[in-house]
């Protein structure tokens, strides 16, 4: 007879494993012609999904019966090296609940949209399988009882996120936009990896519930201290400020928008643009026992609060303005987090995510919309910016106002602050090295240039065909 | 660098003649609000279809007809035919007067109709040298014959040459010499090392011979080949063709980089601020300086930024500012800078405005007609465009320059300098050459000594041909083969039913009777299926077809309109203004007002706010949650939606009672510039206009309906392309309900009697209109019918109601998502949810099966399945003596239609160039046009998804008219006869007394042949298209014409 708790882990592996197995199933199926049939796909997304939510909706009532606050599944370790043992853990409490559910039914309405809205679309099975991909990493992302799991659904989450911006891969920007996305990512990602290192340097372990303290969320209570809290700290708001579009790594929000409309609106509208956020209040314990990490994490929460409204504000598209109002919105969430208020964060995101998918899903009624508001109005359509156009002198107007226009050149001061020195650091690296091994290679006489010139914008530019 | 002073008035009129030139080429589609099909290639229509296409497609690096694989396919799939192969390739060669050239043979085996025959239907692999170097040596292709060989010519080339070889080999003087291969860069040994297997000595040869006489004779062949063609031509080597004009392209392919990047960068986001109809949250500032001079200022005032080109630009702007420049100097300044004289302007402008074409389309579409703008209309010009453009290339080339090339000094040089640089030597081109050659030879049983003992002039003109016949050319005939199948297809099933249209002509003659019920549709092709059903429905039912704006121009406001729009065709100025207005100062009325315009800033307020901060914090954080719901109702229910959209408008906004303030008797103009209304004279004039059109002068039914129409639907930034041409893209239900209003007035009849068309008292005019997406049909003001007729008003409204869910159900055979089976009834209920339903990228199908165009009496067509496939015209030529119908009917209804069939033509076959591609990643921009993902070019045109169901042929017009006729129309319309003699427009007339078909063919009409294909014949419509999606042929419906069937 099973143990009801059992049957509870077992609920929660199937929320997890049932996307999973649609990933392999259709992964699998794709390696072969025919490609598979709309039917087909439709058929073994649409109930894995709602597998996927049915079971995460019977956890939330079995642990409501059974009165426990979370619940943790242990598969055992996957492999032990000396101290290290990488544990397969999932646990399942009252912030990773929500965001489980969330997942699901987002994503479910989603690919339920998309069947229709790409229909006939020769990249059809290839969007399916990503949107699998992105489901399974997002499920582990928040189901993760380690830190080690967790970047592994955060990396399913980052691939499928720059291969859906680069879904339409015959054309040249698609792919120019994908990479710069999944540069920016690897490079925050740094900081998940190494806070993961550093935390079990110091806690001994990466387990959510033991590392980051006793007591269930959000109260726990970290077991780092001081100088390390901060570091740790510090290095996932850097982790968090790449898959959640922060000054100054932002930039390639907007250019996210290549990709169809249902996967700009689960991404970058819904999903994936708040799991920094949702990394921020997993690992809030750490935050707490650091002012300093706490500090920044607000600074760049409004920075980027303003930043991103003043740029929308002058957006005249659709989508553009969308991607700049949820930037505007995440940054006020992880300054939430940063204030400690966890609860408010959590149910912003999750009105967040919904709004935000659901405007993003009918961004194509654009006119539409405007033309019923302009008849109700009666034929003329209220203007906006006046409060400001009366507050504040022509001459910074138009400076702000040149300069929301440009983006605020963010990524321009990314490629020169940060790009251009990476480049040419390793540029040199290169050239140091083929000098150093000539040096014990007679038969060499000449030391071939590796590059030319650091190029501005770190992304393929010649080898794409148009 | 330095500044020159101001042009002088010469070189700015030279400069605005360069303008203007560049300008014609650019796409003429407005705002996407109000989306008017027009031909794509509207500026080359002085020249001949065939080559005009040709030549757009050099200029905009497009595809002229779709490709030969894509016609094979046809072939394969039976809707090209051998015969109609055959056939073009005769008429060509019809055309060539050069005797000699048709008769003799090529190479003494082959006529040149037969080598294009056979370079048609088996086709040659063609490569890029280095592509054919892989496919003859790796690939095999150099080993053994092309599958496509016939037994025959294979089992000849092998025995002649084994017979050849196995002579050399036995002589004393044996040589590697036949395996000699000066273009395929291979030394004779290793020819046959490799591509033989053998050691390339006697022994090995002889063992090759006996063991692979296959590969041997290939090898040797293709050794043959390419010695002729080393011999009989000169080495021709890669080069770009023409010469680029512009630096961006000559840097492109020297470095790689594309300067129009770093363009469209800093380029896009100002036109689409500057353009912007009250998206953004703050208008771009002082845009009443036109384009040219607010982005300078705006460069200026802004911040310094390390964006690309910016401090270039800062500088460059700041020293024109000062220098007090204009648009035009900035024009010419940046002209100077990168060396384009004043001669090579038009050239340099049209390139110029080519890289970004959208954007550029757009401004100057909105400079020459700003009322298109929704709202308002910023000073656009194409000259502030250009300079900012030019501006921006000038300082990328030489940033590129800098960087790539650490070139410094002045561009002019640079341009100079790449233009002149030596090209890197290519492979030598002849290798294609040889390698097209080795294959026909293949083809017609050519052996390697055959082709050795050809003359050099045999050879050449083998070659030639081959040359002549390109891929292009080859695409042309597919493409007429194409066409003609469907044209003969459909005028042979005319030709079919011409006895029956006798019969019923002669029965009419004799027993004339009035018909129960009269509507009027839109010529539309949409509107095919809907009259046919309402016939089959009722065979006691007449309908006809009218351009949709029912010969009544006028500047309209509804009630809940924002704004006067002109439902007239594009090429018509309303002179009149139509308001709907209340019935009646009702409290109703002002309750609607009120409430609408609550709602109305409530859904601003809620679009504003959710974007923007604090309001936004309260609107995702308070509500979000409970957007969750329509998000997953709207997503898993569109049709519940749509029910419920419905019940709650008609809860909380019931709408009152209108009409439309149609009368005026004064003669002074109102604030628009238009008069209010019209006179009972004007009324008179236009109805009776009309009813002569479309050929009802008499037998006027006791209802006369009139059906507009238009297409809603939610999600579709395209939305405006469904709706009524003739409406100039926006929807007709005013029209017809102005049309009967005006035919319903006593004083209007009384006019009309007096000039000879009699509408009797017991007649009664009725407007409606018809939602083409979900099928709706609602009539208007029925409240003004005389009790007397509510029995035929009830009868109209049940077979309207039944017609339109059989057209539903018609038209959801072509949705690939509904299943064939689905029953009438569900198909209405789909379409109904489909135009609502927000993951729609396709809630109509449109114009996308046009391929017909008829002018002429119903009958004619009546009872045909045309397959939503046709616009039907009425035009009753016995009432037209003098031609004088017919030739305002073509001359306003063949543009429009040639214009929507050729933007479908167009858009098909080039979907990227022509069209705006894929319709998932668009994002809507300003109100005025779609951009691909977050910064592109405006994208006009079709997207894919519209037209993906497209046919690709001119349309086929076919008119009911004697050569006579239609002489005098193309005589006094100039513009109907250039469409049709440059071939825009496929032209077939019927004779209306003989039935008898002649078809246009260059200038000529060429008699129909005979035929004897019987019609397929059916009950019902559903019996013929019931489970199947793919185009269907016309058949003959009986239903249509058998006895009427409703007992009332």
């Amino acid at each position: 007879m099973m143990d009801s708790r059992d049957l509870l882990s077992l609920l929660c592996a199937v929320v997890l494993a049932a996307p999973a197995v649609a990933v392999a199933v259709l992964g699998i199926r794709m390696l072969w012609r025919p490609p598979p049939s709309e039917r087909f796909i439709t058929r073994l997304t649409g109930p894995s999904l709602v597998l996927s939510l049915l079971c995460s909706v019977a956890v939330i009532g079995g642990m409501l019966v059974l009165d426990v606050d979370q619940v943790v599944v242990h598969f055992g370790a996957w492999f032990s090296v000396g101290a290290y043992s990488f544990e397969a853990t999932l646990l399942l409490d009252r912030l990773s609940l929500p965001f489980v559910v969330l997942v699901c039914a987002l994503t479910g309405v989603v690919g339920r949209f998309s069947a229709r809205y790409l229909h006939r679309d020769p990249g059809h099975a290839r969007f399916y399988l990503l949107l699998l991909v992105f489901a399974a990493g997002m499920l582990l992302l928040v189901m993760a009882g380690s830190i080690d799991l967790l970047f592994a659904g955060w990396e399913a989450v980052g691939i499928s996120s720059a291969l859906l911006i680069a879904f339409f891969r015959r054309r040249r920007d698609p792919v120019q936009n994908g990479l710069r996305a999944f540069a920016v990512y690897r490079v925050c990602d740094v900081g998940l990896l190494v806070a993961a290192v550093l935390v079990h340097h110091y806690a001994h372990s990466s387990e959510f519930d033991t590392a980051f303290g006793h007591g269930h969320w959000p109260d726990g209570l970290a077991h780092l201290e001081g100088g390390a809290a901060t570091l740790v700290g510090l290095l996932l708001v850097l982790a968090a400020m790449g898959k959640s579009a922060q000054v100054p790594f932002g930039g390639w929000l907007p250019r996210a928008m290549e990709g169809p409309t249902p996967s700009s609106a689960i991404f970058y509208g819904g999903l994936s643009i708040h799991a920094g956020a949702y990394l921020l209040l997993r690992t809030a314990p750490v935050l707490d026992r650091s002012p300093v990490a706490e500090g920044a994490l607000v600074a760049i929460g409004l920075v980027t609060a303003i930043y991103a409204t003043l740029v929308g504000r002058v957006q005249a598209d659709a989508k553009n303005q969308l991607a700049y109002a949820a930037m505007a919105q995440v940054g006020l969430i992880l300054a939430e987090i940063g204030l400690g208020l966890r609860m408010l964060a959590l149910v912003h995101i999750a009105g967040h995510a919904c709004v935000r998918t659901l405007q993003l899903l009918r961004a194509p009624s654009l006119l539409h919309e405007f033309h019923r508001i302009h008849g109700a109005a009666g034929g003329h359509l209220p203007e906006t910016g006046l409060h400001f156009e009366m507050l504040v002198p022509p001459r910074i107007r138009h400076w702000l106002y040149g300069l929301s226009l440009q983006r605020g050149a963010m990524d321009a001061v990314l490629d020169r602050l940060l790009v251009a020195p990476l480049l040419g650091l390793a540029s040199g690296l290169d050239r140091l090295e083929r000098r150093w091994t000539s040096l014990f290679d007679p038969t060499r006489s000449e030391v071939p240039e590796a590059g030319g010139e650091p190029a501005p914008v770190p992304v393929a530019r010649k080898e794409v065909e148009r | 660098m330095t500044i020159e002073p101001t042009g002088t008035i010469g070189r700015r009129r030279r400069l605005a003649e360069a303008i203007e030139h560049a300008a014609h080429l650019l796409p003429s589609q407005g705002p996407i609000g109000v989306f008017v099909h027009h031909n794509t290639l509207h500026a080359f229509e002085h020249m001949p279809f065939e080559k005009a296409v040709v030549k757009a497609a050099e200029l905009f690096a497009a595809e002229p007809f779709m490709s030969e694989a894509w016609y094979r396919a046809e072939l394969r799939a039976g809707r090209i035919t051998l015969e109609d192969v055959d056939a073009q390739l005769f008429e060509q060669e019809e055309r060539d007067d050069d005797m000699r050239a048709r008769t003799s043979l090529l190479a003494g085996r082959v006529s040149r109709r037969g080598l294009r025959r056979l370079l048609l239907l088996r086709g040659i692999l063609e490569a890029d040298p280095a592509s054919i170097a892989w496919m003859l040596g790796e690939d095999g292709r150099g080993r053994r014959f092309v599958p496509e060989v016939d037994p025959e010519s294979r089992l000849a080339v092998i025995t002649e040459t084994t017979r050849w070889l196995s002579e050399q080999v036995s002589t004393d003087r044996a040589t590697l010499e036949p395996f000699r291969d000066p273009l395929g860069g291979n030394e004779p040994q290793a020819l046959v090392r490799r591509w033989l297997g053998v050691q390339p000595s006697v022994g090995g040869l002889r063992r090759a011979l006996s063991e692979a006489p296959e590969a041997c004779a290939v090898v040797s062949l293709w050794a043959a080949a390419s010695r002729r063609v080393a011999e009989a031509t000169k080495p021709r080597r890669t080069s770009i063709d023409g010469g680029p004009v512009r630096l961006r392209d000559l840097l492109l392919s020297e470095t790689g980089r594309d300067a129009d990047d770093l363009v469209l960068a800093v380029l896009a986001p100002v036109l689409a601020a500057f353009l912007d109809q009250g998206v953004a949250y703050w208008p771009m500032p002082e845009r009443e300086l036109g384009l040219y001079r607010v982005f300078r200022k705006l460069i200026l005032q802004g911040p310094s930024i390390p964006v690309p080109l910016h401090a270039e630009l800062r500088a460059v702007l700041r020293r024109q500012a000062e220098a007090g420049f204009d648009a035009e100097d900035a024009l010419v300044e940046s002209l100077e800078v990168m060396g384009v004289e004043p001669r090579a302007w038009d050239g340099a402008l049209t390139k110029l405005l080519l890289a970004l074409p959208g954007w550029a389309g757009i401004v100057r579409q909105l400079e020459q007609a700003p009322e298109l703008a929704p709202h308002h209309c910023p000073p656009c010009r194409l000259v502030d465009f250009l300079a900012v453009r030019a501006s921006l290339d000038r300082l990328a080339a030489a940033r590129i320059a800098r960087q790539e090339l650490g070139y410094r000094g002045p561009l002019a040089d640079l341009a100079r300098r790449l233009a002149d640089r030596p090209r890197r030597a290519g492979v030598d081109e002849r290798r294609a050459t040889a390698f097209a050659l080795f294959q026909v030879a293949q083809h017609v049983g050519l052996s390697a000594p055959a082709l050795l003992a050809l003359t050099d002039r045999d050879v050449l003109r083998v070659i030639d041909e081959i040359d002549v016949f390109d891929d292009v050319e080859r695409r042309r005939i597919w493409h007429l083969a194409y066409e003609r199948r469907h044209r003969l297809d459909v005028l042979e099933a005319l030709a079919a039913h011409w006895p029956r249209v006798e019969g019923s002509r002669t029965s009419a003659a004799e027993r004339p009777s009035t018909p129960r019920l009269q509507v009027a549709f839109c010529i539309d092709e949409r509107e095919e299926s809907i009259r046919r059903h309402l016939e089959e429905e009722d065979p006691d039912i007449e309908t006809f077809g009218a351009a949709g704006f029912y010969g009544v121009a006028i500047s309209y406001r509804g009630l809940d309109d924002g704004a006067h729009a002109s439902l007239c065709p594009v090429a018509v100025q309303p002179q009149h203004e139509i308001r709907e207005v209340g019935a009646d100062e009702s409290a109703v009325l002002k309750r609607y007002v009120k409430r609408r315009k609550l709602l109305g800033s409530l859904m601003r307020g809620t679009f504003v706010g959710s974007r923007s901060l604090a309001r936004g914090w309260l609107a995702t954080f308070g509500l979000g949650l409970v957007s969750m719901l329509p998000l997953a109702v709207r997503v898993l229910f569109p049709r519940a939606v749509t029910r419920i959209n419905r019940r709650l408008h008609a809860q909380f906004f019931p709408r009152p009672r209108t009409r439309l303030a149609a009368r005026r008797d004064a003669e002074e103009r109102g604030a628009l510039g238009m008069f209010p209304g019209f006179t009972h004279e004007e009324m008179a004039d236009r109805v009776g206009r009309v009813l002569e059109d479309i050929g009802l002068v008499e037998r006027f039914a006791p209802i006369v309906a009139v059906i507009g129409h238009g297409s809603s639907s939610r999600n579709n930034p395209h939305e405006s392309a469904h709706d009524c041409g003739a409406c100039s893209g926006r929807r007709g239900g005013p029209n017809a309900r102005l049309l009967a209003l005006m035919a319903n007035d006593r004083a209007v009849r009384s006019i009309l009697a007096a000039r000879g068309i009699v509408i009797p008292d017991e007649t009664v005019l009725v407007g409606g209109y018809h939602d083409t997406c979900n099928d709706d049909v609602v009539l208007f003001d029925t409240d003004a019918v005389p009790s007397s007729h509510r029995e035929h008003l009830e009868h109209l409204r049940d077979m309207l109601d039944r017609a339109r869910t059989l057209s539903a159900h018609e038209r959801c055979r072509r949705f690939e998502n509904v299943p064939t089976t689905v029953e009438p009834q569900a198909a209405l209920l789909h379409v109904e949810g489909r135009a609502e339903d927000l993951a729609e990228p396709r809630p109509e199908y449109g114009h996308a099966t046009n391929a017909i165009c008829v002018f002429g009496r119903r009958d004619l067509t009546r009872g045909l399945f045309l397959d939503r496939r046709a616009f039907l015209v009425s035009y009753d030529p016995t009432i037209d003596p003098d031609a004088e119908i017919l030739g305002r009917l073509l001359a306003a209804m063949g543009p429009v239609g040639a214009g929507i069939n050729l933007e479908y033509y167009f858009s098909f076959v080039d979907n990227e160039r022509y069209g705006c591609g894929t319709k998932l990643p668009h994002n809507v921009t300003g109100l005025v046009g779609v951009m691909n993902g977050h910064m592109s070019d405006l994208r006009t045109g079709l997207p894919w998804q519209m037209v993906e169901i497209h046919e690709p042929v001119r349309l086929l017009v076919i008119v009911e008219a004697t050569h006579e006729t239609i002489a005098k129309v193309v005589e006094r319309h100039p513009g109907v006869g250039g469409l049709v003699a440059n071939g825009w427009i496929q032209l077939a007339l019927v004779h209306p007394d003989t039935g008898a078909i002649t078809i246009h063919d260059h200038g000529r009409f060429v008699s129909l042949r005979p035929s004897r294909r019987p019609l397929p014949t059916v009950e019902r419509s559903i019996d013929w298209y019931r489970g199947r999606r793919e185009h269907l042929p016309i058949a003959y419906v009986i239903g249509s014409k058998g006895e009427p069937r409703s007992a009332a």
